[in-house]
């Protein structure tokens, strides 16, 4: 970036330090974060909108003893950064005391303060123009598949994001991360019935998104395969094996029951069961914080502490929580690997290919789609309405879509009863699954 | 509206050192080619604070302002923000959005819309943030953690929140025409897990309205909510598997009309119907639900949260008739879609904030009252489900089809509620499902909550409906019946 911006970035985060000890602060952080967004939307070929936008937030905390308080604002204006830090120290005095939330000791912080090496930001220049073409080219070979009838649009866009935190301590922290995309959407129909079918690419690299072609090509493909859609042929137990981007939503609830939070309110299916077999055996769940051109790649978490390769789950058995260091001290695990967010989570994979991972299964259903919120964190209950086609004598019929199946289980047993593919992509999404298959789900 | 300019002015004007008319002399320049188009200055205040584990867990307050400004160009749109409230600002990126003319191949010549109308007031002018001490709302939430523990032994976890949000806003249009508004917005909710023999239940209860949060205390009860949440984490934990199959499913009224909401109001939104993208594209005038449905869309009901005294574009909100007798009506609109559809716009403009442009979306959506008693209507059930609430729901508005969830639900056998069952889960296909509505209830309720998601943009919205009996849904339980 610009040295001229950063110093002036500088400037208002010394500002809102001394401000805030002013107010009696015994520590104090500052968190300036800015995002310039450009997108392009098309629909049949023209046009649609162009958006531009440059954004800001600026994060302010402070402690007095055991008391904390925090704020967030969008404006660096010298008055209301003024006002912000006087209502905060004044709410900070309302706040109980909580000795578990200060901030972590200056020995535990990451001696890494930046991401330089981690390759997170693309400098390559993009048009509008070229970004339109990319999008209008997506949409023209998804149109061009067969049935096709129409367009929900095509689009195209990136993003820079600049984000720079300090303390009173003297402590900077710096990271800097690009983020382009590509997607399209097109309805397929038949007489009065029609179905959408949608891919999407982001990466933090162009270079590594999906070519239009292919984007537009799974588009139309997924709409048209969509249409004439049945229900499965008979409600009872049956294999479910779940397309990477769909079992992926598997892993955001095994994200979530870990998390420290949940764990310490008693809120997790997964509360008691730590050292305990929670998925098949085979199966580990890993978080790489260190991928390079990954999406949430960062070589120190929110809290500044240094982020290592965690293993989640080790062949079937959890090892290790993902929390925060309020949490961690409440409950007593201050080992600091586990201290952090999810950052690049997956699930590894296994030797079989998908075809391979199917080719048993005389009845079952492949998923392409999920709806549905019903999934309980607390229980595990899960059942939502899918999407997809009917596998019959061990390969995926795609002559027989099926829509509105409803598919039930329990996330526990969905987890001990999952075998993998190795079809994992992983700079496809910062939660990546490669073809998952779980055993003995309900469909109605 | 002279009061709610004075605040508009201090904080657009007065605080950031801007001119009222020299930024409305950059906005009808930047937009002189323009076929439409508008500034939006927006700044949004909020006041919230969360308890749980038994202790408060947050409180503070947060702000975020900027502006959005839109060149509207033939079926384009150019769209520019930035939270940055200064005159070269406004300056700069407004001249950005001028980009679109060269891609649009067609401009469509200017857009006329309504002017000088005038609205009744539907909320207070008053600043919501001032209205409960810091103080008094922690108490509020140490109060309502109490009740909640204290109701029932096997409460194991209570978490609690209340918020209260004003947004102050300026619509500085194509044409000079200038609106203000001051939006409050109040929120308390309630949520608890209950324990028994190592089963764990959730149970939810949310009051809000547009209205300060005393407002929200004076209109209904928080020992209420607190009650209803408790309630509902117990019953479900006797909760049954649900059955499975085709069957009659009533649903409750006030909250069950999500279900409305998702699978019929989203493809009566004009940008799905423009772009034959929803299931009722091309279909007004024609039956698409049984007789004796009629669904409207209101944005201007006294303190409902999706009400608006205009909408992000300026039009003034109104009631709209979307389905009469069973018969499509019309679309909600906002100024592009109408446009391009030949009809008025009908004030569901609305856009998340700054960041976004406008597009069509629901205010208040509800079902009209009907004839029969809820009594009947569940004595007419020989096996089906009743559906009280739901966390959300989602559709597919190209294909029609939906999903939902209940969170309380319960098993009808010959006519009488016989347990709360768990795991059902509701999935259909919208236009068809509302000709399968068989009986409509007398008491029709608006529910106080709702927040709605639409291309990435969340905004308040309300439902409404009469208890109401759909034939032949399919219910995904575990239970083969």
């Amino acid at each position: 970036m610009a040295t001229k911006e950063l110093e002036s970035i500088r400037a208002t985060l010394a500002n809102a330090l001394d401000l805030m000890k002013a107010q009696g602060a015994e520590y104090a952080e500052a968190q300036f974060s800015t995002a310039v967004d450009r997108g392009v939307n098309v629909r049949l070929g023209k046009v649609e909108g162009i958006e531009t936008s440059k954004s800001m937030e600026i994060g302010l905390g402070m402690r007095i003893g055991d008391r904390s308080q925090s704020v967030q604002i969008s404006s660096r204006s010298v008055q209301d950064l003024s006002e912000a830090v006087a209502k905060l120290a004044l709410s900070l005095k309302l706040k109980p005391e909580n000795s578990y939330n200060r901030p972590a000791d200056m020995a535990l912080l990451s001696k890494v303060r930046h991401n330089r090496s981690l390759d997170l930001v693309d400098r390559s220049k993009l048009s509008i123009d070229a970004m339109a073409d990319q999008a209008k080219q997506a949409e023209a070979v998804a149109l061009s598949v067969s049935g096709v009838a129409n367009s929900d649009g095509a689009s195209s866009g990136y993003g820079r994001y600049l984000s720079v935190g300090v303390d009173s301590r003297g402590v900077e922290f710096i990271s800097e991360r690009t983020s382009r995309s590509l997607s399209v959407s097109v309805i397929a129909k038949d007489g009065e019935e029609q179905q959408v079918g949608g891919e999407w690419t982001s990466a933090t690299y162009a270079s590594d998104l999906l070519l239009p072609d292919a984007v537009g090509r799974a588009a139309g493909l997924e709409a048209v395969r969509a249409l004439n859609a049945g229900s499965a042929p008979v409600q009872g137990k049956y294999p479910v094996v779940f397309h990477p981007d769909i079992g992926a939503s598997l892993l955001g609830h095994f994200s979530g029951a870990i998390n420290g939070k949940a764990i310490r309110e008693k809120s997790s299916f997964l509360t008691d069961a730590m050292g305990q077999r929670v998925f098949a055996p085979g199966i580990s769940v890993c978080d790489d914080p260190h991928l390079k051109r990954g999406m949430k790649s960062s070589r120190f978490s929110g809290e500044g502490l240094p982020t290592e390769y965690l293993v989640l789950v080790e062949n079937g058995v959890l090892k290790s929580w993902l929390m925060a260091l309020e949490s961690a001290r409440r409950l007593g695990l201050e080992n600091v690997p586990q201290i952090r967010g999810a950052t690049n989570l997956t699930i590894e994979p296994g030797v079989l290919t998908p075809d391979q991972l199917i080719s048993d299964i005389q009845d079952g259903l492949y998923v392409t789609s999920l709806m549905g919120q019903g999934v309980d964190t607390v229980s595990g209950s899960y059942s939502r309405a899918a999407k997809g086609f009917w596998i019959k004598n061990g390969a995926i019929d795609f002559s027989h879509p099926v829509d509105n199946v409803s598919v039930s289980s329990n996330l526990k047993d969905m987890f001990l009863n999952m075998s993998v593919a190795n079809d994992l992509r992983r700079l496809r999404s910062s939660k990546a699954v490669p073809t998952l298959r779980v055993e003995g789900m309900s469909i109605a | 509206m002279s009061d709610v300019r004075s605040i508009t002015d201090r904080f657009f004007f007065g605080a950031t050192g801007m001119d009222p008319d020299r930024v409305t002399d950059i906005v009808t320049s930047t937009l002189r080619r323009a076929d439409g188009g508008e500034l939006f200055l927006q700044r949004s205040m909020s006041k919230s604070a969360s308890f749980g584990d038994g202790r408060l867990q947050s409180a503070g307050e947060s702000l975020d302002q900027g502006f959005g400004f839109r060149f509207i160009s033939g079926e384009s749109v150019g769209y520019a923000h930035s939270q940055d409230l200064s005159e070269r600002t406004i300056r700069s990126l407004g001249s950005s959005t001028k980009e679109i003319r060269k891609h649009a191949d067609t401009t469509l010549g200017f857009m006329t819309l309504p002017s000088g109308v005038t609205v009744p007031r539907l909320y207070a002018i008053d600043n919501p943030l001032l209205d409960i001490s810091d103080a008094d709302r922690i108490k509020i939430l140490e109060d309502v953690n109490a009740r909640a523990r204290s109701a029932d032994p096997r409460i194991i976890q209570v978490t609690a929140g209340v918020s209260t949000g004003w947004n102050v806003i300026t619509i500085i249009r194509k044409d000079g025409e200038r609106f203000d508004d001051v939006r409050p917005m109040s929120q308390l909710y309630v949520e608890v897990v209950a324990e028994e023999a190592g089963r764990k239940k959730k149970g939810m209860s949310i009051l809000s309205g547009r209205m300060s949060l005393s407002d929200v205390f004076t209109h209904n009860s928080w020992q209420g909510a607190v009650d209803n949440a408790v309630r509902k984490a117990i019953v479900n934990l006797g909760a049954i598997p649900a059955p499975a199959g085709e069957m009659p499913v009533v649903l409750a009224n006030g909250w069950a009309a999500v279900m409305l909401h998702e699978s019929v109001g989203h493809g009566l939104e004009g940008d799905a119907a423009r772009k034959n993208a929803s299931v009722y594209a091309n279909k007004i005038g024609e039956r698409v639900a049984s007789k004796g449905v009629t669904i409207i869309d209101q944005g201007n009901i006294p303190g409902a949260r999706g009400s608006l005294h205009f909408d992000d574009e300026g039009n003034p909100t109104k009631k709209n008739i979307l389905i009469e007798d069973g018969i499509l009506q019309g679309y909600m609109q906002d100024s592009i879609n109408a446009r391009l559809m030949g009809v008025a716009p009908t004030g569901n403009g609305r856009r998340e904030s700054y960041q976004h442009a406008p597009i069509p979306r629901m205010t208040t959506t509800y079902m009209a009252a009907g004839e029969y008693t809820p009594e009947e209507i569940i004595a007419s059930v020989d096996r089906g489900i009743y559906a009280v609430d739901f966390a959300g729901g989602q559709v597919d508005t190209v294909s029609g089809s939906y999903v939902f969830a209940p969170t309380e639900a319960y098993l009808i056998e010959n006519g009488k509620i016989v347990a709360p069952v768990e795991n059902a889960i509701l999935t259909g296909n919208g236009p068809r499902s509302m000709q399968m509505v068989d009986m409509v209830g007398n008491d029709l309720e608006l529910s106080l909550t709702g927040s709605c998601g639409k291309d990435g943009q969340s905004v308040s919205v309300g439902v409404g409906q009469p208890t109401v009996k759909m034939r032949g849904i399919k219910v995904g339980g575990t239970q083969p019946s």
